[in-house]
């Protein structure tokens, strides 16, 4: 937490210099006519080594009377060609504009210095223009990658509320700020803690998740069940069946699970906490991208048919959660919300992107993601104001991914045998997006894992969700036990062994190789 | 193995063994004076053990270790005491759950098939969990409290908790502590863990927990507090007497919170008032260990606090309403409060003593905001 304490004084530093740097006053001499300034629009920029382009604003004070062409000089620790790319200088600056921008590429190299490294730009004046000017200087230091980190090229704004949201997940609601009627958590942290915020949990984090069938046969036509009025069961909470005449103590027992509902059997799965890092550059999918490589009749025979879960014949492609029930972070931060914590919450952006309605108008928020909802403890609805579901999304959407990979020793031989023996099938190792690459080790579509691991809850429109998952990304796995929905595998191997399914034949070859092999592609798995 | 049994007293006086006190190469563990670390400086052995101890207590069990009997609130012992440190308190979600029958309020209380557990989880796969019987019409919440210091409360000796009971108040002044007494074997003992002061020592609260808890059997060491065989597939014991006397060195030398030591005005007003208003009188300041006193806030003895028509579980010797008076040292970092976690806030806290805590609670909601706050102040200084 300290860090993001130290980000979050940075964020304030930086704004403030920002402040300052657009003050056309600075580098004026009284009684003359007034000298330019050209300079960063921030004087310090922290980042961390991810690979990807960053970009720094060059501000003129006042529009280009004609094209200008500002050189500038590069200093700092960082090695250019190794730690970074950037495109020689001048920087141009268009006739009437008042700015340009500098990329940089951040590369990643193999050291593992503590500190980090520096880039330091300075402008400096063009031959026979400005002369007289202020010239700015500014100093990127590219800190090493970690889990937690924000990803990099946010604006002042934006990491401000990444920092605010960081807050307001860690933030632990009482009964008077709105905890309950039933919960499981009071705050997000309480599940994704380990090993930092916004990680995964042990299995004394594990929820249950509860529905029943209308039909005797049909397991794809199951709903939520009363009084949850959500799949998510709770731990606390009254004991009362109807919750319009919940009171909510500490003295009322645990909802009892019932074996039926009107009848109907009950089916129920336990569900352990998944890691956050990274899942808002999913947003940044394309449906088309992920619907590219679904297969849902295996029309090329290799037994793996990946299907999208889908609102309305493919409206909306889910992909987050353990059943890409959900496609965008809004509604993925106001589901848990309430269904964990019973956090009542209006729309943010509002989303039509809720692909678990149909089947159950409950499920994840209120009636409609575009309702608010509510609840029936005595804390006014919302319970959670604008400014904070806003920040908390912020946080969703801009916490980076895992630091990216450094494969090495058995892991390189690993890398290869994953491809080799089909788990890329379905762990794609990297899906293109409208910001790059992202490197997740995923399809987001759902597979079929056998009969061991089924657990027959359906949520969204995808009728083979009842007993499919998606493909749990990859990337920092091993930072985040234990594994599988449930956590039932306590270890990678155990993990990957109980792959069946539409995984049958890929497991069949990792049993095929030599003791070695399989260690070499553990080695990957824990170096991812 | 002699230093495992090293009381925390006996640890004080070998201090001249000390030598680094920093742990062996993690510097994440808190070290001595901090919150979460050890009592006092250990030797380069004695810090071994308690690391390994604190291994132990940090441990997230698997399926494979015996988890789960198979009904369990929690893979670790860390998995509740977490907060602020580990060893700390733990936040209303992790609270455990208890039940019985009182028919409607009108007793006498019963236990119910299944004890007064109602355990949150089983281990995965399994795919349901423990409900109430249906017969089951008194439930009650129990908070995670701190073990910070618990070493020490270990080292009192029974005649100087006995010595502050007022069974039948022949003193008058509407207070009635009493200590738990707990047979073991056929002889009486002083009960000073948990909320009805239910294990007269660290190593039954550990036992007691680890199977109540976790699902973890221990060896039987005749005391009666041992889960000593469970229903899942993994051989019994699924934890060694090392582990435990591991654990409980750890637990032996965890340090007890420290006191802020404000000398600001309103903290020592507060500290004034906590004596007038006879908090003092079950939240004894301090209470010798071997002749020194520490400064816990207890007297660990047990008292009425509930209203007189609360309903909760009952153990023999324990009332519904009745429970030890919780040490006070650290709880600037334990909320929320009581045995349920009601209270959200100190003031809450002090506002819902009952019974034998009415008088104090009654003159604290008397005074003026500025003198509560001072009182306040003080509860945050400890």
């Amino acid at each position: 937490m300290s860090n993001f304490l130290a980000l979050a004084g940075l964020a304030a530093q930086v704004g403030l210099l920002s402040v300052i740097g657009l003050n056309n006053g600075v580098g004026q001499v009284p009684g003359r006519a007034p000298r330019p300034t050209v300079e960063f629009e921030v004087e310090t920029l922290q980042v961390t080594e991810r690979p990807g382009t960053i970009s720094v604003r060059v501000e003129l004070s006042e529009p280009a009377p004609r094209m200008l062409a500002i050189p500038f000089s590069l200093g700092g620790t960082a090695t250019r060609g190794e730690d970074y790319v950037i495109s020689g200088s001048p920087v141009i600056i268009s006739r009437g504009m008042k700015s340009a921008n500098i990329f940089i590429d951040i590369l990643q190299d193999l050291d593992d210095d503590d500190d980090g490294e520096t880039i330091e730009l300075t402008l400096n004046p063009p031959r026979g223009d400005l002369a007289g000017g202020t010239f700015g200087r500014i100093l990127i230091r590219v800190l090493n990658p970690k889990l937690g980190d924000p990803i990099n090229g946010l604006t002042v704004a934006q990491f401000a509320a990444f920092n605010r949201g960081f807050e307001v997940f860690t933030r632990r609601f009482k009964p008077s700020t709105g905890l309950g009627p039933f919960y499981n958590a009071t705050s997000c942290a309480s599940c994704h803690s380990t090993p930092v915020v916004g990680g995964g949990s042990g299995l004394y984090r594990n929820f249950y998740l509860a529905v029943y069938q209308f039909g005797p046969t049909t397991a794809s036509q199951s709903s939520s069940i009363p009084p949850f009025l959500s799949a998510v069961v709770p731990a606390f909470g009254s004991g009362d069946e109807h919750p319009t005449t919940t009171e909510f103590t500490l003295e009322g027992g645990r909802p009892l699970m019932p074996d039926t509902v009107f009848g109907f059997p009950v089916l129920s799965a336990q569900r352990n906490a998944i890691p956050v890092f990274g899942v808002g550059l999913f947003e940044n999918i394309s449906d088309t991208t992920i619907l590219s490589n679904a297969d849902p009749f295996d029309l090329n025979g290799d037994g793996i048919s990946g299907v999208a879960n889908t609102q309305l014949m493919g409206a909306a492609v889910g992909r987050l959660g353990l059943k890409a029930q959900a496609n965008n972070i809004e509604l993925f931060t106001r589901g848990p919300l309430q269904n964990q914590m019973g956090i009542t919450s209006d729309p943010f952006e509002g989303s039509d992107g809720l692909v678990s309605m149909t089947c159950s108008p409950l499920f994840q928020v209120a009636a409609d993601p575009n309702d608010p909802s509510t609840d029936f403890d005595p804390v006014a609805d919302p319970e959670i104001n604008t400014q904070d579901l806003g920040d908390l999304i912020a946080y969703g959407k801009f916490l980076a991914p895992p630091p990216p990979p450094v494969f090495n020793g058995g892991g390189v031989r690993g890398k290869e045998l994953f491809t080799v023996i089909g788990c890329v099938t379905c762990h794609i190792p990297s899906l293109p997006s409208s910001k790059g690459a992202v490197k997740a080790y995923t399809d987001l579509l759902l597979h079929d894992m056998g009969p061991i691991l089924a657990d027959n809850i359906k949520l969204g429109d995808a009728v083979s969700s009842t007993n499919e998952f998606r493909t749990q990304p990859l990337w920092g796995v091993s930072e985040f036990p234990p594994f599988l929905h449930d956590g039932r595998a306590a270890t990678i191997l155990e993990a990957v062994l109980l792959h069946a399914g539409e995984a049958q034949g890929t497991l069949d070859e990792f049993n095929a190789l030599t003791p070695l092999n399989q260690q070499n592609i553990i080695d990957f798995l824990e170096q991812l | 193995m002699s230093a495992r049994i090293l009381t925390p007293v006996a640890a004080l006086i070998a201090t001249t063994l000390l030598v680094a006190a920093a742990p062996l190469g993690d510097e994440e563990v808190p070290q001595a004076g901090e919150l979460g670390g050890p009592t006092m400086p250990l030797n380069r052995t004695e810090m071994a053990i308690w690391l390994a101890g604190l291994a132990q207590f940090d441990r997230n069990f698997v399926v494979a270790d015996g988890v789960g009997a198979p009904e369990m609130n929690a893979d670790s012992c860390r998995g509740c005491h977490q907060d602020p440190v580990t060893g700390g308190a733990g936040g209303l979600e992790l609270n455990v759950a208890r039940f019985g029958f009182d028919n409607g309020g009108l007793g006498p209380f019963q236990n119910l098939p299944g004890g007064q557990a109602a355990s949150k989880l089983r281990p995965p796969p399994i795919d349901d969990r423990e409900d109430y019987p249906p017969q089951a019409d008194v439930f009650e919440q129990r908070q995670t409290p701190s073990v910070l210091g618990l070493g020490l409360l270990d080292a009192i000796i029974e005649a100087d908790i006995l010595a502050n009971e007022d069974p039948t108040d022949t003193n008058g002044d509407g207070i009635a502590g009493v200590a738990r007494i707990i047979m073991i074997n056929g002889l009486p003992e002083v009960g000073k863990f948990g909320w009805k002061a239910q294990a007269p020592k660290l190593a039954d609260f550990i036992r007691d927990a680890m199977g109540g808890e976790n699902g973890i059997t221990t060896p039987d060491d005749g005391r009666g507090f041992a889960m000593v065989s469970d229903a899942d597939s993994v051989p019994d014991p699924e934890f060694t007497q090392d582990l435990i006397d591991d654990m409980a060195f750890y637990l032996g030398h965890l340090g007890p919170p420290l006191r802020v030591g404000s000398t600001a005005p309103d903290v020592l007003q507060g500290e004034v008032l906590f004596n007038v208003l006879m908090c003092d009188r079950c939240h004894i300041p301090n209470i010798n260990v071997l002749a020194q006193p520490v400064y816990a806030y207890t007297d660990l003895l047990l008292h009425d606090v509930m209203p007189p028509d609360y309903r909760g579980m009952e153990e023999p010797g324990a009332g519904a309403g009745v429970f030890r008076t919780p040490p006070l040292w650290g709880i600037r970092h334990t909320a929320p409060y009581m045995h349920d976690g009601r209270a959200e806030d100190l003031t809450q806290a002090v506002m819902a003593h009952d019974s034998e805590g009415l008088a104090s609670s009654t003159a604290f909601a008397l005074l003026d905001q500025n003198t509560k706050d001072a009182l306040i102040a003080f509860l945050n200084d400890l």
